[in-house]
């Protein structure tokens, strides 16, 4: 049985034991109401007794005929009495008492009447001997009947007292034994609770070694024991989700780790045949050049600038698997001071041809320093590689800030692009520009798309052929919810 | 065959055939190769330096310099350079990790350990053989150890 239908139930027994109360309390006081009345009725009586008596001697000392009717009143007076007290003639102890008194009225009233007819009024000096034998019956009789109804009297209030000690007590068990076995009822159920809540709290808060909540100890049929079901159930789910969480981060870290094996395989083995073939036909160049001709030399320089271009291809890849891999590192960058030392070590590089470089203001961002000045490096050597035909070349930065984003763009004049072909520039390998045009490997944009969307930013681009190129990146103000600002950008 | 009382100056370890063959052409051009030992794995490396397996009439005075490749069959370059490192004999032997890998991770590791310098080999044959030639006239001719070093 659950915990609430027995707390109901428990809540029903006070109840019953109220109306309980209430009947017993309301039973009780009818009964002292009658003994309460009885005791007044007999008082009643007595009076009307000691009246008839008063009247009876009167009666023999005047003869006065106005008074005898006094005396008949008075006894009238207890008739009523005995018949209201009829209702007690069942009552053991009051119903023998009461017919006794009704015998002992009924010879009264007749020695009154026999009183009354041997009286005459006018004749008040004749005291007949008869006559002081019927008074001194009725006196007896009267004084029988003042001594029963004192006896009922007192047995009255005796029994008042008595009834109402009797009722009292009785309710006052009631309302102990009620109370006592409420308290023992309920007892279970608290310590039941107790150990419940404890139980719960403690499973709630407590976590085993491996993060997850405890299976719960508490058996039983009740709403706890149902809980402490749910909740081993949801552990279990719990426990489930973590274990297939935990294997597929075991396939990821599988994953990256062929991936990192790979990098490294690639790193060391695919350049050492490189660098044999390279070496080995710069050992023919030097050491028998003599025997070559002009064709022959110009087929060995092909094969060094092959060999040359695998191992620019093997480091794009490498670097390409190293931004996917970087750990960022958060801190607040000044874009001014970067670019221009990036521009500086790219200026080492390039001819002295003309180039206009202007560079805006450029506002701080949040974001890893190595990753962003990859990014930088990766733009400003594009725009310096294709605007080499260029007279002056024009390449400006500039930023904008817009929606939680700082969107900074390189523009140049250089040799542009097919828009209808802008979504390839950032996919890995691919290229807009043949190799005998602009030299490249296809992978600079998508690292620095790899950069920019660990930065949880965007980046695109916009040009037209021989046009000039615009790339530009945006990088949310608040990293904290750069997650919210790359949703709400898409 | 080298005895105990020969001499060696630059100890290559090397397990790369055509990398080794560039590196000491590159070394005899400047007259450095005379007093070389070339071994092509790790255990090689530290049997000739502890007088072990092949090499127990390896010479009593150690190289001015071991080029060390870190990928290696047997026992790795980094496990040479620890082993080198971890012998109170062999503690301040100069060791030059010439590598292939451009990872950071050796890098870090290397220095870790103590490595006097890394570098990473050139594809281009000109670099290559720059590289080497510089790497041995420095390690033999110019730089200076300590006397007690040269001998066990």
């Amino acid at each position: 049985m659950g915990i609430k239908s027995k707390l109901k139930l428990i809540g029903l027994l006070p109840l019953l034991v109220a109306i309980v109360f209430g009947v017993t309390i309301y039973r009780g006081q009818d009964r002292l109401n009658a003994l309460s009345h009885l005791a007044l009725k007999t008082d009643e009586m007595r009076e009307a007794v000691r009246d008839v008596r008063d009247v009876t001697r009167r009666i023999l000392a005047t003869r006065d005929n106005e008074i005898r009717y006094d005396g008949y009143d008075a006894l009238e007076i207890v008739n009523l009495g005995m018949m209201d007290l009829a209702v007690w003639h069942d009552e053991p102890g009051v119903g023998e008492t009461l017919r006794t008194l009704e015998r002992g009225l009924l010879m009264a009233r007749i020695h009154y009447e026999m009183l009354d007819g041997l009286t005459v009024p006018a004749l008040k000096w004749i005291a007949v001997p008869q006559i002081v034998e019927v008074e001194q019956a009725l006196m007896r009789e009267l004084a029988a009947l003042d001594t029963r109804l004192r006896a009922l009297h007192q047995t009255a209030r005796a029994a008042l007292v008595e009834h109402s000690d009797r009722l009292w007590r009785r309710e006052f068990w009631l309302v102990a034994i009620t109370a006592v076995l409420v308290l023992w009822l309920i007892h279970p159920m608290l310590d039941r609770i107790g150990t419940a809540v404890h139980t719960l709290s403690q499973g709630t808060r407590g976590l085993s070694p491996d993060g997850l909540p405890r299976e719960l100890d508490l058996s039983g049929e009740d709403e706890f024991g149902q809980l402490a079901r749910d909740f081993n159930a949801m552990a279990q789910r719990l426990a489930e989700a973590e274990a297939a969480r935990e294997e597929r981060t075991r396939d990821l870290e599988t994953a990256v780790q062929d991936l990192e094996n790979f990098s490294y395989s690639v790193s060391h083995d695919l350049r050492a045949p490189l660098r044999a073939i390279d070496g080995f036909i710069g050992i023919l160049r030097e050491d028998y050049a003599a025997s070559l001709d002009a064709e022959g030399l110009r087929l060995f320089g092909v094969v060094t600038a092959n060999a040359q271009k695998m191992e620019q291809l093997i480091d794009d890849i490498l670097a390409l698997s190293r931004a996917g891999r970087l750990a960022m590192e958060w801190v607040t960058i000044d874009m001014n001071q970067m670019v221009d030392e990036v521009w500086s070590d790219l200026l080492e590089t390039a001819t002295g041809r003309p180039i206009d470089f202007q560079r805006e203001d450029l506002p701080v961002c949040q974001g890893d320093p190595r990753a962003i000045r990859q990014i930088w490096q990766n733009l400003l050597a594009n725009a310096l590689k294709f605007t080499r035909d260029r007279d002056p070349a024009l390449i400006q930065v500039e930023a904008r800030t817009d929606a939680g984003a700082i969107r900074y763009s390189v523009r140049d004049n250089g040799a542009g692009f097919d828009p209808a072909y802008a979504a390839k520039l950032f996919v890995l390998f691919q290229r807009l520009h043949g190799m005998n045009e602009f030299e490249g490997t296809g992978v600079g944009l998508a690292i620095v798309k790899r950069f920019i969307q660990k930065h949880h930013g965007q980046v695109e681009a916009s040009g037209a052929v021989d046009g000039g190129a615009v790339f530009t990146f945006s990088l949310p103000m608040d990293p904290n919810s750069c997650a919210a600002v790359a949703n709400a950008e898409d | 065959m080298v005895t105990r009382n020969s001499m060696v100056d630059i100890l290559l370890v090397e397990d790369n055939p055509d990398d080794a063959e560039l590196a000491m052409r590159a070394l005899r051009k400047h007259n450095l190769a005379n007093r070389l030992e070339w071994v092509k794995d790790g255990a090689a490396a530290l049997d000739f330096l502890f007088h072990r397996g092949d090499y127990t009439n390896s010479p009593n005075t150690l190289p001015r310099v071991v080029l060390l490749d870190l990928r290696l069959p047997k026992v790795d370059g980094i496990e040479v350079l620890r082993e080198i490192r971890a012998h109170p004999e062999t503690h301040e032997l100069p060791v030059v990790i010439l590598t292939s890998s451009r990872e950071e991770r050796d890098l870090v590791a290397t220095y870790e350990l103590g490595v006097n310098s890394f570098v990473a080999k050139p594809v281009a044959f000109d670099d290559f053989a720059r590289t080497v030639a510089e790497l041995g006239m420095y390690w033999v001719l110019v730089n200076r150890v300590s006397p007690e070093i040269r001998s066990i």
